[in-house]
């Protein structure tokens, strides 16, 4: 209510009165005026104006936000073993200027971190001292932060927290595990970081199925007072974090463990430079196991030279010899050109070609010999004479057809293939000696491959390794490919007879398993080195499948460059039955007679 | 003789006393927001500590899970059946079930 201007009285201390002129009222009453109109302007400067300014202000000092990180996808084997998971593991750091005895703390910590010390080893003092040496100096620096140690695993960080040290803290982080270490390391790969720093997969299933098992990372944004303790009334979000998916393998850890144990022994038994396994299930392509050594054990890639990631049954190629034999024969007999019965007019003694001879591996002749014979004798002569009865464009159509000089497209990532040289780049002796798996590159599993295609009745599968991906809750399941039918069921079962033959009656008689009908055959492959074949280094191979009248499993074994026997029926072919004899019991497949 | 008061006179009195009420029960409701706004205000650390708690137990799942990984592995578990006294298969008979003996 605005007061009427009128003359006031003034009290004075003396006790009269005076009177205060209206102009001096007014002048007050603009003062006030002015006063709260400064007022309002000033908060309508900070809170209207400034509104924006000052609210990001106190949002980035209450307001925190922090990344949830995803945990990668897992691998797990088809009888349900985890091949890799993931392990938290913790980055200890210090605060330098909050340690008050950098000399005490860090012989503390070196007795828990202190690598555990080798077998050989007694003592781990030295270890322990250096260790101690480097924790000192960095804690010494005139720095806020430092790491002092990574990978920390949860027992030495509890270890350590039970210290009651200051000045140390943890940050924690999922580390990939691999719970078997080295089994089946080829074919899983590891997980290595990208030029950014991020966890990515190398090599194998990790880096095939990268996308699939990277995880996508959350983050929660809240309020946290000024004790850095969330306000319960505060804003808040969350985005969950979402994990990777998880793959279901068609792997067999027990076939995969039966594989390694026996191919590692005859790794040392028969002083291979290395060797290779390749387990298949021929109607489906489903690999059931895959073993290569030397390997690496995945948890410490770092401590292997990059040529051991590169998993030989995919990436490395040779020339498979007489392993070949029994598809240039099937392409043959597909054809209607010969039968198991047909006899060799050309097989007496060495054949010319140009200016070559192609001699038998033992220089044994059997004139007359039949095309059974042929397999059992591994004869070459033979085989020459077979691969003139079909012709360069027609050998040339069949290796193309059982899927050689293309990669099989298996879901591993460091799958390559050798390029078949072009077809009017073959002379005669080309011919004939891809007949008998020389002068001709493949790979360990476009050779397994093309072998299960005589074993399942003709069809060639691609091969695969893993069964299923999980996506949520749901499984999707990967179904068998049939890439294309190369030979008959016709065929396939005449071949397969010849090759149980081979087996039973031919130089890997004696270690053939009783009881079981068992199709394969023996290689014996020269190296090339610099232009011509050693005779002293060879590729020494089985390929075969059983039990032949309903293959459960097609398997190639391989050595390279055995020092006790140059030959396959002497190495490679014990492997193969030993392997067989427990793969037979374990998927109790009774004997056939 | 008493005069009884018109009914004029007691509305208004009951609207007083409505108007009274839902003051002061408004007041009751707004110094409780106050109140209870204050008291969650400070939980925080109890959160914190929950929060805490909750992540290190799944760390340590975690942990456990990988470590039941490692141990379930077919490496360690035939060394720890060798140590038990088992010894791999060596010779396996298969015998016919048609045979007299294996139908007795």
């Amino acid at each position: 209510m605005i007061m009427p201007l009128r003359n006031f009285h003034a009290h004075s201390l003396t006790g009269g009165t005076r009177e205060i002129s209206p102009g001096r009222l007014k002048l007050l009453r603009l003062f006030y005026y002015l006063l709260f109109a400064a007022v309002a302007v000033r908060l309508f400067y900070w809170q209207v104006l400034r509104f924006d300014d000052l609210s990001a202000m106190a949002d980035q000092q209450h307001l925190v936000n922090y990344t949830l990180q995803a945990s990668r996808g897992t691998i797990t084997s088809a009888d349900g073993a985890v091949l890799a998971t993931n392990r938290p593991s913790f980055l200890l750091y210090g605060l330098p200027e909050a340690v008050k005895n950098p000399s005490d703390t860090a012989a503390k910590l070196a007795a828990v971190l202190a690598p555990t010390p080798a077998p050989d080893q007694t003592d781990n003092t030295s270890a322990e001292r250096q260790l101690k040496e480097e924790l000192q100096s960095d804690l010494s620096q005139a720095l806020d932060w430092v790491t002092l140690s990574k990978n920390v695993d949860l027992p030495t960080r509890q270890e350590i927290e039970k210290m009651n040290v200051p000045g140390l803290g943890f940050e924690s982080q999922l580390q990939r595990f691999y719970p078997e270490a080295s089994t089946a390391a080829h074919v899983l790969g590891f997980v290595g970081s990208d030029a950014s720093g991020q966890p990515t997969g190398y090599f194998g299933l990790e880096g095939y199925y990268n996308g699939e098992l990277t995880g996508v990372g959350g983050e929660v944004v809240e309020e946290k007072d000024a004790q850095g303790f969330p306000i319960a009334i505060g804003r808040f979000s969350q985005k969950d974090a979402q994990s990777g998916r998880n793959l279901l393998l068609n792997i067999n850890s027990t076939v995969q463990y039966i594989v390694e144990k026996h191919l590692k022994e005859g790794m040392e038994k028969y002083g291979a430079r290395s060797g290779t396994v390749i387990v298949m299930e021929p109607k489906t392509g489903a690999i059931l196991a895959m073993a290569s050594f030397p390997d690496y054990d995945p948890n410490n890639f770092s401590l292997y030279a990059k040529n051991d990631f590169l998993n030989p049954a995919v990436a490395d190629s040779y020339e498979p010899g007489s392993t070949f034999k029994p598809l240039v024969m099937a392409a043959a007999i597909n054809e209607g050109l010969i039968t198991p019965e047909t006899t060799c007019d050309s097989c007496s003694g060495p054949v010319k070609i140009d200016n070559y001879y192609i001699r038998t591996w033992n220089d044994k002749y059997f004139p007359e010999t039949t095309m059974r014979d042929v397999l059992i004798h591994s004869d070459n002569t033979g085989m020459v004479f077979v691969s003139r009865k079909l012709g360069l464009d027609k050998t040339y159509d069949y290796i193309q057809k059982f899927g050689f000089g293309a990669p099989t497209q298996i879901d591993l990532q460091d799958e390559s293939s050798p390029t078949l040289r072009p077809k009017n780049e073959w002379g005669m002796i080309d011919l004939a000696t891809a007949s008998f798996g020389q002068g001709i590159a493949v790979t360990p599993i476009q050779l397994v491959r093309a072998m299960a295609a005589i074993a399942n009745g003709g069809y060639l599968m691609q091969p695969q390794v893993v069964h299923a991906v999980q996506i949520g809750n749901a499984w999707r399941v990967i179904q068998p490919k049939v890439v294309s039918r190369p030979i008959s069921s016709q065929t396939a079962a005449t071949v397969t007879a010849m090759m149980v033959d081979a087996v039973s009656k031919g130089e890997a008689k004696f270690f053939a398993l009783k009881g079981f009908n068992i199709a394969g055959k023996t290689g014996t492959a020269q190296i090339p080195v610099a232009g011509h074949y050693d005779p002293t280094k060879t590729i020494a191979s089985f390929v075969g499948f059983a039990p032949a009248e309903d293959p459960k499993f097609v398997m190639l074994v391989e050595y390279e460059q055995p020092s006790s026997s140059i030959y396959g029926a002497e190495t490679a072919a014990p492997t193969f039955f030993d392997i067989a004899k427990e793969l037979l019991a374990y998927y109790n497949i009774a004997p056939s007679y | 003789m008493r005069q009884l008061r018109p009914d004029t006179d007691i509305q208004p009195r009951r609207f007083h006393k409505l108007v009274k009420f839902s003051l002061a029960a408004f007041l009751v409701i707004f110094l409780l927001e106050i109140w209870t706004v204050n008291r969650l205000a400070t939980f925080g650390d109890k959160i914190q500590q929950i929060e805490d708690t909750r992540a290190s137990l799944e760390l340590e799942n975690q942990y456990l899970k990988s470590q039941i990984a490692e141990q379930s592995s077919l490496p360690v578990v035939e060394k720890k059946a060798a140590e038990l006294g088992f010894v791999p298969m060596e010779n396996l008979a298969y015998l016919q079930t048609t045979s007299l003996a294996a139908a007795r």
